[in-house]
């Protein structure tokens, strides 16, 4: 019971967060982890279907206002596929106490670079307000 | 990177992105926003609306891949998507930029002591 209640909270945090630009898995994945029990390609596997639907509706919304640029998704997506395909692999393969430690260093970029980021100005404001009602639709 | 032509770089960023999409299971759009706003000169709203676009198809293959080796996941799924919903409802309704930055920071110090607890 437990459990299902921190899942919740996780997910209201990382909810929370996407709004604010950060990657939700950032704080889902080690939350799930550390709180909820699990290992690491469970927590990792929760933090992709989350991404789906949530990313289903953000997508169809940016669709309609025209903010979706065709040439970056066509340029990036065809080839991302495959390395994607490749990525997933690894994960699967290696052992979890890597994968875990891999993942470590992953943080540790994302934390930092959010740390020393300068906090954001008038510049970003805009940006900001439209991340906010895109809110869940970053993975 | 300016003598790249913008395709290639366009390839080169979706790579690392589907890579990293794979083997972390996140973090694709913390690398695709960035990128195409620092070599692609995309604007952040752009930008971070066409990262979801490629992380999408990205998030469902890799998706299917993990299903196959990982604890059922889908009620799990379900419970965290459901906060996730609640959680950026609340996030757009009572976030002011103070507090936006002051949280930013304290997750970013979790996401940190979360680092360091997987090295040791």
């Amino acid at each position: 019971m437990s459990e299902l209640i921190l899942m919740l909270a996780g997910g209201l945090i990382a909810g929370v967060i996407a709004g604010m630009g950060i990657g939700g898995g950032a704080i889902l994945i080690p939350f799930l982890c550390i709180f909820a029990g699990m290992d690491q390609r469970t927590a990792q596997c929760i933090n992709l279907l989350y991404f789906i639907p949530t990313g289903i509706i953000a997508v169809i919304r940016h669709i309609k206002n025209k903010k979706i640029d065709k040439e970056m998704v066509k340029g990036m997506a065809l080839y991302g596929l495959v390395s994607t395909a490749a990525g997933a692999f690894l994960a699967l393969a290696i052992d979890q106490e890597w994968l875990r430690r891999l993942f470590g260093v992953f943080l540790l970029a994302v934390g930092l670079h959010e740390l020393l980021k300068k906090d954001e100005g008038k510049d970003n404001d805009n940006a900001r307000n439209i991340n906010r009602g895109e809110r869940n639709g970053t993975a | 990177m300016k003598v790249m032509k913008g395709g290639v770089k366009r390839a080169i960023i979706g790579v690392c992105a589907g890579f990293m999409n794979g083997l972390f299971g996140s973090g694709g759009g913390a690398l695709v926003v960035p990128a195409s706003r620092k070599f692609l000169g995309m604007d952040a709203h752009k930008a971070h609306a066409s990262a979801i676009a490629i992380m999408l198809p990205m998030s469902a293959v890799s998706a299917v891949m993990y299903s196959v080796k990982t604890k059922p996941a889908l009620i799990p799924a379900l419970l965290v998507s459901a906060g996730g919903v609640l959680g950026g409802w609340i996030g757009a309704k009572v976030m002011t930029r103070l507090s936006g930055n002051t949280l930013r920071k304290i997750f970013a110090a979790f996401i940190l002591a979360a680092a360091i607890k997987s090295f040791i």
